[in-house]
């Protein structure tokens, strides 16, 4: 199914892009944690009153309760939690796949006598496992800085609700970059696809939160199935969360299936 | 061992091969020879599965080079025409991991290679000369032990030393049963190791042949240093293709049978003597005049 010796060496070769997008996402969420302050979550509001509501509507900070949970998924689920992410996952997409055909390395990968379908499966499942682990780091920062820095009570139950729902939409949309690498193989053709694709799932998102206008636009991104605040308030995400891990898996699936049969120029 | 038969493959940009079709036997030592952009490479790629051919069929120890690759990979050793290696890790690093890909266990053969080329196996591959990346390749060929060789100009980076040593690893290679194919652009590489050799150019094989008869058609061109016009004139009578005529300075076309042209220039004073070497080119204009049949 996989390879070992593969999935280790593509582990040492990514660590550090991990663990360095990890360590930003984990100072972001210090910095939210140490902002909230119970009393002034209303001189929170007021502060970003003052800024246009546009932009606070497309930035998706929007704190729906005011508890110390309501606070961090209000404001760092609604667009930090996706950003960085984002760029590891478009980052290791195309290292994954489409740098080793380019680079050649692929071709001594290749020339061993393991099929190309567990040589692509054991790349997609480093993928979905880089993204469990930037979620991993996000939890672990909230739940060990709340209790001991900061005595603040974070809702567990419904907190891992939301970081389930997280790691579901970064397995859909690394399952579409994943595919996107397999489709154009050589570099030059995947990799704006690879950028723009969940680059315009951001940004539609944005768009379509600035007004109410805009809220048809809602259809074009993938991340109206991931909508935190609503899971943190107990709305209905199961069905949206199954949805997003099959987009992913389907993903992951058509670009193994797509390696398998590729021409390589290598 | 190796079957191809009226391989074609078309890239977009409407270069690749076609019909290309040879055989390789068991325990032969194939030369691929062409100038670069001939499709040596795109052959290559075709037997070891990297691409799908277009029409026609290649084939490996009896199985099909595409849908049946990784069978025949198991027994294959591949040295890729520009090696890419993971420039982090070091040399023993990579040979382990090549290994631990193959889950192959036995080091013996890693461990002779290793010597046998003379490695400082533990620098980083970033630091590596190109002629030890080279040997880097070729070790990481060899170290499984595998029945057929396919190497993408194996001898490129290397310096002479080097050259015989790899020379004399495809004769010992050769005397253990293996079998090799091997793509160059040098005439001078494969006549040295090669038994049959195949010329491509233009996606098209231009012929193919044994080394010995191809040598013997060989053409060279003799600059030869005369002592008069006399001398220049036997030479001429003899019935020698004078290319170039500088005063006594002759170059002289000598197709094949060398021994006759010597007890010709016995006849005349020859004060000076040199051999041009005969660039692929020429080569390729001879076997392109004629009309062979020889596998």
């Amino acid at each position: 199914m996989f390879n070992l010796a593969l999935l280790k060496a593509t582990a040492k070769e990514n660590i550090r892009l991990i663990l360095a997008i990890g360590t930003v996402m984990m100072f972001y969420m210090i910095m939210i944690i140490y902002m909230y302050d119970p009393t002034i979550t209303d001189a929170m509001k007021q502060y970003l009153d003052a800024l246009p509501a546009e932009l606070v509507r497309a930035m998706n900070f929007d704190m729906v309760e005011p508890t110390f949970t309501g606070f961090i998924v209000g404001y760092y689920y609604g667009f930090l939690i996706i950003l960085f992410p984002m760029v590891m996952i478009m980052i290791l997409s195309y290292r994954l796949v489409n740098r080793m055909v380019d680079r050649g390395s692929m071709a001594m990968l290749l020339s061993t006598p393991n099929p190309r379908s567990m040589i692509a499966a054991t790349q997609a499942l480093f993928s979905i496992v880089a993204s469990f682990v930037l979620v991993l780091i996000v939890v672990m920062t909230a739940i060990v800085s709340a209790k001991f820095f900061f005595e603040f009570e974070l809702d567990l139950t419904r907190f891992l609700k939301v970081n389930i729902a997280t790691f579901a939409y970064f397995v859909a949309l690394s399952g579409i970059t994943f595919m996107i690498s397999c489709l154009f193989v050589e570099a030059k053709h995947a990799l704006s696809l690879i950028i723009a694709v969940p680059l315009f799932f951001f940004v539609i998102q944005m768009l379509q939160k600035v007004s109410d206008q805009f809220e048809w636009l809602k259809y074009l991104t993938l991340q109206t199935l991931y909508q935190p605040n609503d899971v943190l308030m107990g709305e209905p995400y199961i069905l949206s969360t199954l949805v997003l891990i099959s987009v992913g898996l389907i993903g992951y699936g058509i670009g193994i299936q797509m390696f398998k049969n590729k021409d390589l120029p290598i | 061992m190796i079957q191809a038969r009226k391989i074609t493959m078309i890239y977009p940009s409407k270069k690749g091969i076609f019909d290309v079709d040879f055989s390789v036997r068991e325990n032969e030592v194939f030369g691929y020879l062409g100038p670069n952009g001939a499709g040596k490479t795109t052959t290559i790629r075709v037997l070891m599965g990297f691409m799908k051919a277009q029409s026609g069929s290649a084939s490996i120890m009896g199985l099909d080079s595409w849908n049946d690759r990784d069978k025949i990979l198991m027994d294959v050793g591949y040295l890729p025409g520009e090696i890419a290696f993971f420039d982090s890790m070091t040399a023993m690093e990579f040979l382990h991991y090549m290994l631990a890909l193959r889950r192959v266990k036995d080091k013996t053969r890693l461990k002779q290679m290793i010597d046998h080329f003379g490695f400082d196996s533990n620098m980083v591959i970033r630091k590596l000369s190109k002629g030890n990346k080279q040997k880097l390749g070729l070790i990481s060929a060899c170290m499984h032990d595998p029945s057929l060789y396919i190497l993408d100009e194996p001898t490129s980076g290397l310096d002479p030393l080097m050259q015989q040593q790899f020379i004399q690893l495809v004769k010992q290679e050769k005397k253990r049963g293996k079998t090799f194919l091997m793509s160059s652009h040098s005439f001078e590489e494969v006549e040295k190791t090669c038994d049959t050799l195949a010329i491509i150019k233009e996606g098209k094989i231009a012929t193919i042949d044994k080394v010995d008869h191809l040598l013997m058609q060989r053409t060279k061109v003799f600059t030869l240093l005369l002592e008069n016009m006399h001398d220049v004139e036997t030479i001429r009578a003899a019935g020698y293709h004078i290319t170039h005529a500088d005063g006594y300075r002759i170059d002289v076309r000598v197709e094949g049978d060398f021994k006759a042209f010597f007890e010709v220039i016995k006849k005349v004073n020859v004060l000076d003597l040199s051999i041009q070497q005969q660039r692929l080119e020429q080569v390729f204009m001879q076997y392109y005049g004629k009309e062979h049949d020889h596998v």
